[in-house]
Parts: structure tokens; sequence; C-alpha cells
């Protein structure tokens, strides 16, 4: 059996798009972070279907502390005392040397905790 | 190798190679400067809010161990890389390497800027700078590459081959999150695609090392008809990964990228003599 490039082309577009389409039909298609180290579940995805306590560039640490997070568990996680509450997360990282990426994800994984 | 005298090669490209490497290149470029946007609340309706290490297939290997050994993933790694891992394998085990020929934005970039190099340097001398015997070696240093990056990941639980991934520095370097090291690997890649082409792919990629060993064993392969074969060694100049077509009657070299540009469908003169098929040629 021959193809030639048109056929594998659309093959590979198909394979593609139609294995996403399919993995998020089965509920598998998850591209939010599961928390630093995730959990390889779909029960684990702590960023909530309503998508209404995601940490992002504007978040601030007053938003966080509202999200039901304790200046405890934010200064643990950030490894040093927490600045002023209206201070972006993101700003605050990057102040300080710190990948906003592993930050927020660790946070992430605190606001998922029962009792975050 | 000893380059071959006569050049008789079509100048016909693979079209549809080159529409769908604009838009993978394209999707992930917008993908990560919406996701850019999205932190300051201007996110693009349209596109997904997702970051680069979702729509990675790579994070999925990284993973693999973590996931078998306690089910969990490495940090960062979404489970959309893992579904994305398993869908560019199924493409693997069928076509080869087709995501790093026809998907794969850092591998497009490359060739990209090796056309200018083409152009500077011409085809005959364009991805012949270095000698066949050390190429050879060194194309083996992404097994090596490879390791270094599964042992990292392993031990330490992170992605930190994003500290020197060049193609994260391609898609974030305006988030000030990618690292001088990447930014500088990044920076040497496209300047040596000047010379050589796919330099990362070749001697590097990760990634590569693990889709290239599917060449010994996909179900459609590159298959040279040798009766009908002119030896002018068209496709040994056209490869970009410098595979000798010519010698071979089925490319099974683990640096096949299935770009079929040695095929009878672009540089070879030779109607149905370099073909992409499944089983055997008649």
């Amino acid at each position: 059996m021959r193809l030639n490039s048109k056929l594998l082309g659309i093959i590979v577009l198909a394979v593609i798009f139609g294995g996403i389409a399919f993995s998020s039909a089965l509920g598998y298609w998850n591209t939010e972070s599961t928390g630093g180290g995730g959990q390889g579940n779909r029960t684990a995805n702590v960023s909530g279907e309503t998508g209404t306590e995601l940490i992002r560039g504007r978040t601030t640490f007053q938003d966080l502390l509202n999200m039901g997070l304790t200046q405890e568990t934010i200064e643990q996680v950030i490894g040093g005392p927490m600045p002023d509450p209206l201070t972006k997360v993101k700003d605050y990282c990057a102040a300080n040397g710190l990948e906003f990426e592993t930050i927020k994800d660790a946070l992430q994984a605190e606001i998922g905790k029962p009792d975050g | 190798m000893k380059l071959p005298k006569i050049r008789l090669f079509h100048k016909r490209s693979i079209w549809p190679r080159a529409l769908l490497q604009i838009f993978f290149f394209a999707l992930i470029a917008l993908i990560s400067v919406n996701h850019t946007l999205a932190e300051s609340g201007r996110s693009i309706d349209f596109l997904p809010n997702v970051t680069l290490h979702a729509v990675c297939p790579f994070g999925g290997v990284e993973t693999l161990y973590k996931f078998i050994t306690s089910g969990t993933f490495v940090q960062k790694v979404r489970e959309s890389s893992f579904v994305l891992m398993m869908i560019v394998f199924v493409l693997a085990i069928l076509f080869g390497p087709v995501f790093c020929g026809w998907v794969c934005p850092l591998g497009t970039i490359q060739e990209w800027v090796g056309k200018i190099g083409r152009k500077i340097f011409k085809t005959k001398r364009y991805n012949h700078f270095i000698p066949y015997k050390l190429d050879k070696v060194l194309r083996y240093a992404r097994y090596g590459v490879l390791v270094w990056v599964l042992y990292i990941t392993i031990t330490s639980g992170k992605l930190l081959f994003q500290n020197y991934d060049p193609y994260y520095a391609l898609f974030s370097f305006w988030t000030g999150e990618v690292t001088v090291t990447a930014l500088a690997i990044l920076g040497v890649t496209l300047v040596l695609s000047l010379f050589i082409e796919r330099p990362w792919c070749k001697y590097a990629c990760p990634y590569g090392a693990v889709l290239g060993l599917t060449n010994l064993f996909r179900l459609f392969k590159i298959r040279r008809v040798d009766a009908a074969c002119r030896n002018d060694g068209a496709c040994d100049i056209k490869c970009p990964m410098n595979i000798p077509v010519s010698e071979k009657k089925v490319i099974r070299d683990h640096q096949c990228i299935t770009c079929m540009e040695c095929t009878s469908e672009a540089c070879c003169p030779v109607k149905e003599t370099v073909i992409f098929s499944a089983g055997g040629v008649k």
C-alpha cells in the first residue's frame, strides 16, 4: 500500500485532532495543572472544573487569602514572609528570583487540598 | 560518504508538509502568546488558554517513569501531554517520526533558517560541512541527551530540562521565565542551521532519539526500487538528515524524519522509484 504526501498530511491531522477529540470525550484531555507532582488521574484535577480559583499572572496575595489559603501556607510555599497583600504573586517571584510557574503550581496544589 | 557527481533532481517539494509545518508553528506560537495574554486578563477567545507544557508530547515521555512507578506526573506535566505522547507514538509506529518532519515547530524553524543557508552555500555544500565519519558518530549524541534528561527528571521529579530546552525558549522568550542557557542553546541551534540542516534534531533532540527508534519497525517506510533507480544521488543530496538513500532499498535509518523529500513525489526524477509504502516493492 502506497501513500502520497497529501494523504499522509490528512492522516496526520486526523490522528492528532481526532485523538484529542477522542481523549476529550473520555475525559482525559486535561490541560490544567494537576498540582506540584500532580496526580495521574482525573479526580485529582485541582484547578476545578469551574476555573474560578485558578492562579494567574494577575493574582495577588490578597486573592490567595480570599481563595482560602492561610498566610502560613503561603509563606511556606514562597519560602519567606508574605509581602504586601496587594503584590502580584508573579511580580513577587520575578523580584525574588523564583520561578512563577513552580510557585503557582505549588500554591494551586494547596488550594486543591480539602483543608486548603 | 562521497557526493555523487550527477545531480538531476526535481525542485518539487512536499507542499502538504510545508503547509502543516506553518500551521503547527502558528498554532503553538498563538497558544503560547495567548497564555501570556491570559495572565493579564486579555486572552483571545477562540484560542485555548494552556501552557506550553500542556501541548508538548515530550512531557509525557519525561513523566513516564513517575507515572508507571507512582501513578503521578512530574511537576508541570499535564494529562494532555500524556495523551499527545500516545498520539505521536501511534503516528510513529505507522509512519516513523512524522512528528519531527511535519509537526515539530523547532524542526520547522531550523528548516526555515536552513533555507537561507542553502541559498548562501548552495545545495552541494550546504548540510555537508561535517565529515561523514564524525557526523555518523555525533548522531548518537542525542541518545546521551535522552538518558541525561530522563535521569535528571526522574531524580528531581521536576522538568529541569526546561532550563536547557530550545523549544521552550523559542515560544517563551518574552515571559522572563526562560534561562540564559536555554536562550543560548536556541541561538546556537539557529546559527548552526545556516550550515547544517536541523542540527538540534540530528545531534541533541531527546524526543527525536525516542521517535527515531520507530524507524526500525514502522509500518510505512521509504523504499527505493532498485531496478528503476538511475543512481543519480538526488535523494542523497536532498535528504535533510544526510541519509544515503541511494545505497539502501528500505530506509531504516534512525534519523529519518519521513519528510518525503527524497521520494519520486519530490526530488527523485524517476517516477515510482523512491516511494512511501507499507509492504514490499514489486
